[in-house]
């Protein structure tokens, strides 16, 4: 009697411990997957922010300029007495502001996004911006003029 | 000898299968919002590149008042759409001794779900001979 209950009282202990088994690893699983998830969203998040702000914002930089110069991936804003220069350089685009006339270097801008590649080419009625964010390529058409 | 075989209510064994009940609730629920925030992400990134290609579409025809023209350099130059997203326009020219007043509504869907709708015009001088206004 006394080895029965013995017995009833070790399988008892070790179901309740391979409930508990099981119930870890499907903890850890759904943590898992949880981490997955939110990393795939936080970057995904990230990528098309990136993008589609980047785009805007030169966007809105062409429309306000009085006077846009486009060459070899480097955007020469003029406005009133400044001259914004947008490039891209280092992983970055960057912008510097000059006084008009003035001299620039590619250089000590400030960063504005973290990009991987930016292209600007001109046609004759539109700017196209293009834009590759962590392997992904976004395109805009800007038409010149206001 | 009866009373003496029957086993004993393990207490423990009972809370530890009511837990056992409650959090396996409480993962599919947890595993349903995951799969929702994930389409969430993916509907938000279609509607991202759709809203860029809007903007294309809306300077082009503003340039050239002409749907299918519009439609066609876009595609050209920013690239085509995903698979699953379909593309219907809707073009409504008014014309007056001035010139023609253009309008275009553009409509993305997903799975025939409408997902985003823009209207842009073009005014074209003259009865549509492309001069820039």
């Amino acid at each position: 009697m006394k080895n029965y209950k013995n017995t009833s009282d070790t399988i008892s202990t070790v179901g309740s411990m391979l409930l508990f088994l099981l119930f870890a690893v499907c903890m850890m699983m759904i943590i898992a997957a949880a981490a997955g998830s939110y990393s795939r969203i936080s970057d995904n998040y990230g990528t098309n922010f990136t993008a589609s702000a980047s785009i805007r914002y030169i966007s809105n930089k062409i429309k306000s300029a009085d006077k846009v110069d486009v060459s070899q991936n480097i955007m020469v804003l003029e406005n009133g007495g400044a001259t914004n220069v947008i490039y891209y350089s280092n992983g970055g685009l960057y912008e510097k502001t000059v006084a008009a006339g003035t001299e620039y270097e590619l250089s000590g801008g400030d960063m504005i996004f973290e990009l991987n590649g930016m292209e600007i080419n001109e046609t004759d009625e539109f700017y196209k911006i293009t834009i590759n964010v962590g392997g992904e390529t976004s395109a805009a058409l800007v038409r010149k003029g206001k | 000898m009866n009373k003496s075989t029957k086993r004993p209510l393990n207490l423990f064994f009972i809370e530890m299968i009511i837990a056992l009940l409650f959090f396996s609730i409480s993962g599919a629920v947890i595993l349903s919002v995951f799969a929702g925030a994930d389409r969430k992400s993916r509907q938000s990134e279609v509607l991202e590149s759709v809203m860029v290609l809007s903007q294309s579409i809306a300077e082009v025809y503003s340039e050239n008042g002409n749907a299918d023209e519009t439609i066609k350099i876009v595609t050209n130059e920013c690239g085509g759409l995903n698979e699953n997203i379909t593309l219907t326009k809707y073009e409504e020219k008014t014309q007056s001794e001035a010139g023609v007043l253009s309008k275009l509504t553009v409509t993305f869907s997903e799975d025939k779900r409408e997902i985003y709708r823009f209207t842009c015009a073009a005014y074209i001088q003259n009865g549509g001979n492309n001069e820039q206004t």
